[in-house]
């Protein structure tokens, strides 16, 4: 009892002189642990908000099967007819690339994403589709290292989890000057202009 | 009672009360208002709750088959549907014909009562708002256009207005400023970028500039054209970035993350960022833009004589300074008059007068935006980008009017 009078006390006091620093309006409360880290949380370069779990490639290759990855990737990640999860583009069959050209996929496979957490992030939250939210951490470790393993990018025994997916480094990470640790970057200011030489 | 009193009237109706059927929604014949379930009165006291548009107006937003959806995002049930530009007039963009584009989610069914929006990451202060507690929150209203990066026009004779140019709305959009959210938060030093958290049924996540967000443009809207955001504009809330393009206007919106990186997600990985050109690799503002929407591909002109060309101009930079028409194919060109208001990060409407003498045309208009910039030709922006042209194109597009009357895309 005295100690949750003394902790309360101590939030009071923490949240008067949070106040105190710049609130206007006061409405809005502070969240609860659970608010602060949902099911399905956008995922950072740096894999803070990461659950525990891993994985390795031999048990995604299973369970990209098992789980029905292949039915819509094909058996060795490029037949379709969903996106190619092998190379960077050009399946081979020219029907398939044919009808990606124009679209949106170009130049998103796997090799493309900047961060190694996205793909564990795209893989939990998107996949597989339709049945959203039906794969475990585990497994989605698991399918991450495989798909990085096909890949090239980690060796076949690398076991993925939360401390160590942060850690892949990315073959397209220092190809777009995107994030603040590339030379060519510059901060969004109002009035930059969106293209270099278009005039 | 009230029954009763229906079966009297559907009585009178077939015994020919001719004047009560020319007080229905429409002019229908007799026989079939016979067939309706409710009266005249009934069907007109429903509507003084909640209006309908008239039954002999029929425009709609044009769906994307399936293989279009598949090859945009790899779904086939995509949830992607185009403005019906050529039917709007005026710049606002009525909430149910604004475009979507979803990426395969549908939208959540989500109970304003429990919606909560989590303002998180680099703060001083994680804040939690309910949306009464948002509503309570100095508002703005603005008019902005929201297009999707795709939005461009692509080569083909038989590709229409919509097809070429469909992803893109113009709505005004009542909210807070998210500044005014990150303020109360209180954003820490570092802190350079804003994650967007959608709550669609693959949270979806999008990177912005900090200094996007602190600009008092940048809105948590709850409101769009004066009622609450549509469903599959993402109700309760949603961002508005202006002049952004549409990808980082997140729809559902659940959580506000600053953090110091860019998350660089799914939807913006691949062919979303370059490395060609782009100070940043990223585009964030739409280019200056502007199509003609009548006389435009997909329409036929009935006879020869005066028309009045129409459009829409647009630009990320800001306000349009001015709009060009040429009806000889670039040859010429004219000022076209500005109808209405010309608002920063807007759709803005141009006209210009014509007479049609029957022989064919090419018309086709461009933007000049408050910057000084122009909108290209399909051959200067090819030169400019290369090989790394798609998906974004802001290019001139050029409408045939073909010795009969068909209007057809010349690009």
């Amino acid at each position: 009892m005295r100690c949750s009078w003394t902790a309360a006390a101590i939030v009071l006091a923490c949240a008067c002189a949070a106040a105190a620093q710049g609130t206007t309006y006061n409405l809005g409360r502070a969240p609860t642990a659970e608010e602060l880290s949902p099911a399905g949380a956008a995922i950072g370069p740096d894999g803070r908000e990461l659950p525990d779990g891993s994985g390795a490639a031999a048990e995604g290759a299973l369970l990209y099967v098992a789980r029905g990855c292949s039915q819509c990737h094909g058996p060795t990640g490029v037949e379709g007819p969903g996106p190619h999860l092998v190379g960077e583009r050009g399946s081979g069959n020219p029907e398939y690339d044919a009808f990606y050209e124009g679209g949106n996929w170009q130049g998103r496979g796997i090799r493309n994403f900047m961060f190694a957490t996205q793909i564990w992030s795209w893989i939990n939250q998107g996949m597989p589709l339709n049945q959203q939210g039906f794969l475990t951490a585990d497994e989605v470790y698991a399918l991450t290292a495989y798909l990085l393993h096909r890949n090239g990018i980690i060796e076949e025994d690398d076991v993925l989890d939360a401390a160590s997916l942060p850690q892949v480094r990315m073959p397209s990470r220092g190809a777009f000057a995107y994030t603040p640790d590339h030379p060519a970057y510059e901060e969004w200011k109002p009035g930059m202009p969106r293209t270099r030489g278009a005039r | 009672m009230h029954a009763k009193k229906s079966a009297t009237r559907r009585q009178l109706l077939k015994g020919g009360g001719a004047a009560l059927v020319g007080l229905a929604a429409g002019a229908g014949s007799a026989g079939a208002q016979t067939l309706r379930s409710t009266t005249p009165e009934d069907l007109a006291r429903e509507l003084m709750a909640y209006g309908r548009r008239s039954r002999h107006v029929k425009t709609g937003r044009i769906t994307l088959d399936n293989k279009v959806n598949m090859q945009m995002h790899g779904d086939p049930n995509g949830f992607d549907a185009l403005t019906p530009l050529g039917e709007q007039a005026g710049i606002i963009t009525p909430a149910p014909l604004h475009f979507i584009s979803s990426h395969g989610d549908p939208p959540p069914d989500i109970d304003p009562a429990k919606h909560r929006l989590l303002v998180h990451g680099m703060v001083e202060r994680p804040l939690v708002f309910t949306l009464e507690e948002l509503k309570r929150l100095p508002s703005v209203s603005r008019i902005h256009f929201i297009e999707c990066l795709a939005n461009r026009p692509r080569p083909g004779e038989e590709r229409t207005l919509d097809q070429n140019h469909g992803l893109i709305g113009c709505s005004e959009w009542t909210g807070v400023p998210l500044s005014l959210l990150l303020k109360e938060a209180g954003v820490k030093s570092g802190a350079k970028w804003v994650i967007g958290e959608s709550l669609g049924r693959t949270q979806q996540a999008r990177s912005f500039p900090l200094g996007k967000a602190m600009m008092d443009d940048t809105l948590v809207a709850y409101a769009q054209n004066g009622e609450p955001v549509q469903p599959h504009n993402g109700y309760p809330l949603r961002l508005v970035i202006p002049g952004f393009e549409g990808k980082f206007q997140l729809k559902w919106l659940r959580g506000i993350k600053v953090t110091e990186e860019p998350y660089v997600t799914y939807w913006e990985h691949g062919s979303f960022t370059r490395r060609e050109r782009s100070p940043l690799g990223a585009y964030w503002e739409q280019g200056p833009k502007s199509v003609i929407t009548h006389p435009a591909g997909g329409q036929r002109l009935p006879d020869h004589g005066y028309y009045t060309i129409v459009g829409f101009a647009w630009t990320g930079a800001g306000a349009v300074r001015a709009v060009e028409v040429s009806t000889d194919g670039g040859r010429n060109w004219q000022n076209a008059e500005i109808e209405g208001p010309a608002l920063p990060m807007a759709m803005t409407r141009f006209k210009l007068p014509w007479t049609w003498d029957g022989s064919e045309a090419v018309l086709q208009s461009r933007c000049i935006d408050e910057r000084g910039d122009v909108q290209p030709t399909p051959e200067e922006f090819g030169a400019f980008w290369g090989e790394y042209a798609a998906p974004h194109g802001n290019v001139i597009q050029p409408w045939r009017v073909t010795s009969v009357g068909r209007v057809v895309n010349a690009l």
